[in-house]
């Protein structure tokens, strides 16, 4: 396996890993043992915790704990441009910081992705399989 | 910050410890470290399943599929 992967998970991976036993939690797990490097940035954060209290009645622990799992991705710097368009700023905070793998669940943000770039845009799944199935 | 824990291992779990130094390369500090960063991550991962994924289906999530297509 190729060590040291940069992998930028976009917020709906973050929330699902943290709400359902799964493939994201398990892509989590994974690659944090297998010594890539996860990445973050603020607005993860920030968005996460706006779903969390927009979803549940009982979100106090959960945002803590939330920060407890979130604080396993090393933080880079957010993108203030596009303002009007937060997942087009994730992308870009992931690429300004060299990540190699994008992980999304959003149907519009995999639409990003191309081939001859140098960081891809996939699903949890595609991750999995590049990152985990492949060693790569 | 930095803290110095003891740990007090039986004969075999020393001797395991042992073998995987052997088999990574690694010192047993890092493995050590590693075994405890893994399993403080699946500890908060399982405590918070265990909160939010009633609460979720309660919400009309059911699978991390729903949460993928909902939250961008």
């Amino acid at each position: 396996m190729k060590a040291g992967r940069r992998v930028f998970f976009d917020t709906n991976v973050w929330v699902s890993a943290a709400v359902f036993p799964g493939l994201c939690a398990e892509l989590l797990l994974t690659l944090e043992g297998a010594g890539h490097l996860l990445l973050t940035s603020a607005l993860v954060r920030t968005e996460a915790h706006d779903v969390l209290r927009r979803k549940f009645a009982r979100h106090a622990a959960a945002l803590e704990r939330f920060d407890t799992l979130w604080a396993c991705a090393a933080r880079v710097s957010d993108e203030a441009e596009p303002a009007d368009d937060a997942d087009a700023r994730l992308v870009a905070a992931a690429r300004a910081a060299g990540a190699d793998i994008f992980v999304t669940g959003d149907q519009r943000v995999l639409g990003w992705d191309a081939a001859e770039t140098a960081m891809r845009i996939v699903t949890p799944r595609g991750a999995w399989g590049m990152l985990v199935v492949a060693g790569g | 910050m930095s803290a110095v824990l003891t740990v007090r291992l039986n004969d075999e779990e020393a001797l395991a410890l042992d073998r995987l130094v052997h088999a990574t390369g690694k010192s047993r500090s890092d493995l050590v470290r590693d075994a405890l960063r893994q399993q403080a991550l699946r500890e908060t991962l399982r405590l918070l399943q265990e909160d939010l994924g009633p609460q979720a289906r309660a919400a009309g999530w059911l699978t991390e599929d729903d949460i993928l297509r909902d939250v961008s």
